[in-house]
């Protein structure tokens, strides 16, 4: 083959690529050419004059209606219908959930103290919890982490991190999932969203935080729809594409038993987009967190503050700390939502459960794998290539 | 066996932009594949086919791969919405059903097994096989013990709560037999069910399709590419080139005089004396014949034949309907035997 190719390389140069180039330079080099030629000419009758910066103090008209409309939000909160009916109530609510939140597990409503469960009592119940979505290695992992933080004497910047963090992804889910499921069944709502999603995603984030402020006040409350903003797509991408990707013979199947559309997408689409669903959670989770950490700059409580504290006085030694915590919490939430999803796979607890001693083993069970190797399996059978193509296994599957 | 089960007539499936015009003009629908490809951009996979299937019949539709067969096996509940004609399930038009009535005449009337089988991977053998009763409303317990009586019926008993990727192929699609068998439908469609399946497992589940058939008594439409497999389980085939009917008819009338060209080389290959039958060979009566020879039924296949025939030490006579038709001697049966060893 490799001769074959060589052959065809010495063979192949006839005169007509030797003489294109000498043709004529391309459009693209003459725009280039032409581009650095102004540039120069620019440069030599203008020399220096009006092309000076903008002076800190002077103005430009963008900046005198913004401020403006700052001035005009500022007086008409109180009375503007869509202040009173949109934003307000929106604010108030989003306060609401992430007010639950950091008071059971961060501070009380009368202020920053430690929770009424007590910090161990906190890290009881989230080590309960890592236990319950996963599984004891990460569950210990989360139990060892917020005693560090303890130790540290973050815990509760640490917690309330934390608990923004849930808020946020609470909110990310009940927006997100729905919408990822209706952009997975119609291609329409699809076509609508993606492009939204693009914008959402190639914001900076440094970028809306701003007009954020501007609407909802700092605090809690823009952090967390900042983060909704943030974390969403990762969410709403992966719900679609989770339901978009069912094999059409699986989705035939169903249909051929005369299913209406709530029953495919209860007994079909979203048990074989679990799996999918729940990396979009893991993904979405971590999107979150890295945004409530920003969000700091908004007056956002939590590890994030105590960074942005320790860096305008130069504390270069509390900063770190606080970044330190910043990853552990990362990793925690990473590993447990991992661990969760692993979980969501078709069949993992059976694996678990059914032993190689198993008396009622199949004939064909040979090709049961790993749990590592599951994920890879999984993938393929969801994909559609398993139960038609190719089984390397049947070979070595004397009894099937 | 009065009305048919299924009766499909004028049936048009055109893929492509401004597909629904082309069965109603004449001059397009004349055309050949290529040229209305080039013509129009629109590919006609099911052109113009009209057949009945009757009740409890084995209906197989045969083909090479892009014939169009299993378009048309889908255009049958609608799987796939067809262009034009008549679909006439127990004398109801499917194609002027409205949702609801075609969603009843796939949870009642008429099931599909899938050549890649369809399963749900995050259901268990159990839950698979009840998913068509869990669909229709059942409640738990009922459909968990019609599916153990199917399981059974299909020989997987013990694996009922085995995942389907525990299972090998051949498992996988008695799943899938048992899950279009336990809404107890009157026709079941096969799309080229055991297409996947390796030689030997593919035997087995063709035994095991003719053992239910004659269990169950359902009108089944197989859609195969195999003609062995074909010749094995139809009582009738309908053979397809380019969406169009070639030819319609029994086994041994495909092998026997076949329409065409295409037919007659698609058949070759079959060792006759296995699917012929007496009728093909049998030769005027001699007068030299005794009269009280051996008879033999027309019917009987060939090979069948051949020991009554070699131990017959004079010519044997062949009977059709308590009438003496012929005879047939060594000779004739030798004469398909050698020409069955020189095609291979």
């Amino acid at each position: 083959m490799s001769v074959v190719l060589q052959e065809r390389k010495t063979a192949r140069p006839a005169p007509a690529p030797v003489s294109e180039p000498r043709r004529r330079p391309s459009r693209r080099t003459i725009l280039l050419l032409s581009a650095a030629a102004i540039w120069i000419l620019g440069f030599l009758v203008l020399n220096g004059t009006a092309t000076l910066a903008l002076p800190a103090s002077e103005l430009t008209d963008l900046h005198r209606s913004l401020n403006q409309f700052n001035a005009w939000v500022a007086a008409n909160r109180a009375d503007n219908p869509l202040f009173l009916y949109v934003f307000t109530p929106l604010r108030s609510a989003v306060d609401a959930v992430a007010n639950l939140f950091t008071t059971t597990f961060a501070a009380t409503a009368t202020g920053l103290r430690l929770p009424e469960i007590g910090w161990l009592g906190t890290v009881g119940l989230l080590t309960w919890i890592a236990l319950a979505v996963g599984n004891v290695r990460v569950a210990l992992l989360t139990a060892a982490v917020f005693v560090f933080f303890g130790i540290q004497g973050l815990f509760v910047e640490a917690t309330y991190t934390f608990a923004l963090v849930l808020t946020a992804v609470l909110l990310t889910l009940l927006v997100g999932i729905p919408l990822g499921i209706l952009a997975g069944i119609y291609g329409r709502v699809a076509r609508v969203i993606t492009p939204v999603l693009d914008f959402m995603q190639t914001l900076p984030t440094f970028v809306y935080l701003a007009p954020l402020a501007l609407v909802f006040l700092i605090g809690p409350a823009s952090a967390v729809i900042a983060t909704v903003i943030y974390a969403a797509p990762p969410v709403i991408r992966l719900t679609a594409h989770g339901i978009r990707r069912i094999p059409d013979n699986t989705r035939e199947a169903s249909d051929s038993l005369g299913t209406t559309g709530l029953q495919r997408l209860l007994t079909l689409q979203l048990p074989m987009a679990r799996r999918t669903i729940v990396m979009g959670i893991n993904q979405g989770t971590m999107a979150a967190l890295s945004m409530v950490t920003i969000a700091a700059l908004i007056a956002a409580p939590g590890l994030g503050q105590t960074v942005v504290r320790a860096l305008q006085s130069l504390d270069v030694g509390t900063a770190v700390n606080a970044g330190l915590s910043i990853v552990l919490l990362a990793i925690v939430l990473d590993r447990v939502t991992t661990a969760a999803s692993r979980r969501a796979e078709p069949g993992s607890a059976r694996r678990r459960q059914a032993g190689p001693q198993d008396p009622r083993r199949p004939p064909g069970d040979c090709l049961r794998r790993s749990p590592g190797h599951g994920a890879v399996v999984q993938d393929c059978a969801v994909g559609g290539c398993l139960p038609g193509g190719p089984q390397p296994w049947s070979a070595d599957c004397p009894g099937s | 066996m009065n009305s048919p089960a299924i009766s499909v007539r004028n049936l048009w499936k055109v893929f492509g932009p401004g597909g629904e015009k082309i069965p109603g003009n004449r001059e397009l629908s004349a055309l050949s594949s290529a040229e209305l490809l080039e013509r129009t951009r629109c590919v006609a996979a099911v052109r113009n086919l009209s057949f009945d299937v009757a009740k409890g019949e084995v209906f197989v539709v045969m083909g090479l791969s892009g014939s169009g067969k299993s378009t048309l096996i889908r255009c049958l509940t609608r799987l796939i919405e067809p262009t034009s004609g008549q679909v006439l399930v127990d004398g109801n038009d499917v194609l002027q059903a409205g949702t609801a009535e075609l969603r009843e005449l796939r949870r009642r009337k008429v099931s599909m097994v899938f050549q890649h089988f369809g399963l749900l991977p995050h259901r268990t053998v159990l839950d698979n096989v009840s998913y068509g009763l869990q669909i229709r409303g059942a409640g738990k317990s009922e459909r968990h013990a019609k599916a153990r009586e199917i399981i059974e019926l299909v020989g997987l008993k013990g694996y009922e709560q085995h995942y389907p990727d525990q299972l090998s192929g051949g498992m996988q699609q008695r799943v899938g037999l048992g899950r279009a068998l336990a809404g107890d439908p009157d026709t079941i469609l096969f799309d080229e069910p055991f297409s996947a399946l390796d030689p030997l497992i593919r035997r087995d589940m063709q035994a095991e399709v003719i053992r239910l058939h004659k269990e169950m008594g359902k009108t089944m439409v197989f859609v195969t590419h195999d003609l062995s497999e074909a010749l094995k389980l139809g009582d009738r085939i309908l053979i397809m080139r380019n969406g169009e009917p070639v030819q319609c008819g029994t086994g041994d009338d495909l092998v026997g005089s076949p329409a065409d060209k295409y037919i007659e080389d698609f058949v070759s290959e079959v060792p006759r004396a296995d699917v012929l039958t007496l009728k093909w060979i049998t030769r005027p009566l001699a007068d030299t014949t005794p009269r009280d020879a051996a008879v033999l039924n027309s019917r009987l296949i060939i090979r069948d034949a051949i020991p009554a025939v070699m131990h017959s030490s004079c010519p044997v006579l062949v009977e059709e309907g308590g009438r003496i038709t012929g005879q047939i001697d060594r000779d004739s049966i030798l004469s398909v035997l050698q020409a069955a060893e020189s095609a291979a």
